[in-house]
């Protein structure tokens, strides 16, 4: 093996995690450039992997959203208005004005009474709880500088059981799905999946749960599978993991 | 594992668009980050990751999972939209714009990291001096993480010719970073 092959093979060896071939390492045992070239690439690679990545700033969720709302109102289908229609439109009008009415009796009753939580402790609103973005960035940092395993652990599958987002589920999901070999953890997804009602997060939890081949979650599979509730692109999925068990 | 990305597209296609928050939630940082180590220029990444999101909205009915993974399908759109912008720019003076502080402020703190500013800027530099394919390539591998085969795909080169230029592109970021500086007088 020349140093241009040797090389490759070790750089092939690093890109797809697997010991380098022996004729490789044997070749460089014996070749001090080739010795040299790998430590600055390993440099080089280690670099790059502890380099830290950039928030993207929050005019390009602005702009995002923006778009969003644009094609959302764009597809919605417009219908002719019938004579019927504005009747209702009438009626449910009278019902708004007299409803916005008695709230606004009591809310001027009750108004010096009431203290946002807010005021009273001085803190913006806004503050009070993170936003679903900054969790999921707090679930990503975390993830990354935690060094308390079981405390991370059991601050994502209390995320994955009680967030009210399914965005930020799905962040914890993904942070957890190296560790599902973990008995905790495959109980607490066998909870979520009980839970669960979105099915993109069905069907991940489905392949989380599954993956390691462990029937725990079996019976669970199989309510989702029987409820009529349940997506039929989730129940495809689950019956197809059920049978890999 | 399943990748659940392609079930939320099926939804957007089926109208849902609301399902666009959740890939986009998952994608914006790395789309930023892929195309600020592309362009070393904040505001055009702030502009092309803008970009990128408005044509994932408008063209996420042309996307077919028997091409690629959703995943792929956005980086495409990112590497074309580089290379657009690399085209506007040579007519232009090449100009390189270094990150600023205000950047590095919102840089993600990681005590993993071993190496220096310095160091992490002189990789920086290293890289804007590779080709342009040869940039993309390592971003995409090295750190955005892509497989051969994914990249392959969003490139349309063959899995073969992406490993071997691959391994090009990082004997010559090798190259030019521990290329020994001339001594100033």
């Amino acid at each position: 093996m020349n140093c241009e092959e040797a090389i490759a093979a070790l750089i092939d060896a690093k890109e797809n995690d697997y010991p380098a071939p022996a004729s490789a390492t044997e070749h460089l045992a014996k070749c001090e450039d080739c010795n040299k070239s790998i430590q600055e690439i390993e440099q080089l690679f280690s670099m790059i992997e502890t380099e830290p990545s950039l928030t993207p700033p929050a005019s390009i969720r602005l702009s995002f959203e923006k778009a969003l709302t644009e094609e959302m109102n764009a597809s919605k289908p417009v219908h002719p208005v019938k004579k019927t229609s504005i009747r209702f439109l009438a009626a449910a009008c009278v019902i708004l004005m007299v409803g916005v009415g008695i709230g606004m009796l009591i809310m001027n009753k009750k108004q010096d009474d009431i203290i946002h939580p807010a005021v009273a402790t001085n803190v913006p609103a806004r503050e009070l709880a993170p936003s679903p973005s900054e969790k999921i960035d707090m679930i990503n940092t975390s993830i990354k500088t935690s060094g308390d395993e079981d405390s991370l652990l059991s601050t994502l599958t209390g995320i994955v059981l009680n967030d009210k987002n399914p965005n930020v589920r799905m962040a914890a999901l993904y942070a957890l799905s190296k560790y599902t070999a973990d008995e905790q953890v495959h109980h607490s997804l066998v909870a979520a999946l009980k839970k669960e009602s979105e099915p993109v997060i069905q069907v991940l939890l489905i392949n989380m749960l599954t993956e390691n081949k462990n029937n725990g979650a079996a019976d669970e599979i199989r309510n989702l599978i029987g409820n009529k509730n349940t997506r039929k692109e989730v129940k495809m999925v689950a019956e197809q993991k059920l049978k890999s068990l | 594992m399943e990748n659940p990305d392609e079930i939320y597209m099926r939804r957007i296609q089926d109208g849902e668009m609301a399902s666009m928050n959740v890939l986009f939630e998952r994608y914006q940082r790395p789309m930023y980050n892929f195309f600020m180590k592309s362009t070393f220029d904040a505001v055009a990444s702030e502009e092309l990751t803008q970009e990128l999101f408005i044509r994932m909205l408008r063209y996420s009915a042309s996307y077919r999972p028997e091409l690629g993974s959703v995943k792929s399908w956005l980086f495409r759109m990112a590497a074309n939209l580089h290379i657009n912008y690399r085209n506007a720019q040579s007519k232009k003076a090449m100009h390189s714009v270094v990150l600023t502080e205000s950047h590095l402020a919102v840089a993600e703190t990681n005590d993993a990291r071993r190496f220096t500013e310095e160091e992490y800027e002189k990789l920086g530099a290293s890289l804007q001096q590779l080709k342009t394919e040869q940039r993309q390539l390592i971003v995409l591998s090295k750190y955005q993480g892509l497989k051969y085969e994914e990249i392959a795909s969003i490139t349309g080169l063959s899995v073969v010719n992406v490993r071997v230029k691959i391994h090009r592109a990082i004997l010559a970021l090798r190259e030019v970073y521990f290329k020994p500086t001339k001594p100033t007088v």
